[in-house]
């Protein structure tokens, strides 16, 4: 769905109501700017206790990106890390474009969260068909 | 435990019962499990080892590593990948290749995938 200018329902609006639906196990959101970080922190903390994974391709990475962004929805686009930065505390994955985020939408929609074993041997089990890089990941 | 804080998990009893039955006596059966070659000769060494050692309780998520033949194989197995993914996370990593634009029923198109 479009929210276009978000005069008067912005995307967050649509977000809450959306990780409420039983029926969604993943969220894809194209934002330009978010206007409430406090809000969005709510929403992606309430989907995580659904197990509603977001997703998040934000425009105006760049610097010619933010000056395009401004002159499209008027936002002021802030620096990419800082968005960046919250949007990882917050669990959520941010995408750096639109093949990135359709092939996370896929994987998502069925790919469970990590099992919990409660076992302290428990833990990432590897397999490969060679003996080279095995050895050499438990330290990349 | 790797350097970054990733914790590796310890196979229990049956599951490493179960790779000595799958696996060559040079295969390192630890883990990270080392399939050998025999990938290669030994249908479904793949399948059958990834079934053991996802079906341990102390696997949290599953990494496997393809290398040079790794195209062929992550087209053959995609669906059989997504099935275990549907239990724990599973993460394809490709060495070496390229995959094709969109291949079918494999997501992601670089140089790795995850399913």
């Amino acid at each position: 769905m479009s929210v276009g200018n978000e005069t008067v329902f912005d995307a967050l609006d649509a977000l809450s109501r959306i990780v409420e639906q039983d029926d969604v196990r993943v969220v894809a959101l194209y934002i330009e700017g978010l206007e409430r970080a406090d809000r969005f922190l709510r929403i992606a903390q309430r989907a995580r206790s659904r197990g509603v994974r977001i997703v998040v391709l934000k425009a105006g990475k760049s610097v010619l990106g933010q000056q395009a962004t401004a002159s499209h929805t008027g936002k002021i686009a802030s620096s990419h890390a800082v968005y960046a930065d919250v949007l990882r505390q917050a669990g959520v994955v941010l995408l750096n474009n639109l093949a990135e985020l359709l092939s996370a939408v896929e994987v998502l929609a069925f790919m469970a969260f990590p099992r919990e074993s409660g076992d302290p041997k428990g833990g990432v089990s590897m397999l490969s068909s060679s003996g080279g890089p095995p050895p050499s990941w438990p330290i990349t | 435990m790797s350097e970054r804080g990733l914790p590796f998990a310890q196979f229990e009893a049956a599951t490493a019962a179960r790779l000595e039955e799958l696996l060559p006596d040079f295969a390192r059966k630890e883990n990270p499990i080392d399939l050998t070659g025999q990938i290669n000769s030994v249908a479904n060494l793949f399948r059958d080892s990834c079934l053991a050692v996802a079906a341990d309780p102390r696997t949290e998520a599953l990494v496997v590593q393809h290398a040079s033949s790794g195209r062929r194989y992550v087209q053959e197995d995609g669906e059989f990948y997504k099935e275990l993914a549907r239990k724990s996370p599973v993460i394809v990593s490709l060495v070496g290749e390229v995959l094709p634009p969109n291949p079918k029923g494999i997501p992601g198109c670089g140089g790795s995938a995850v399913a």
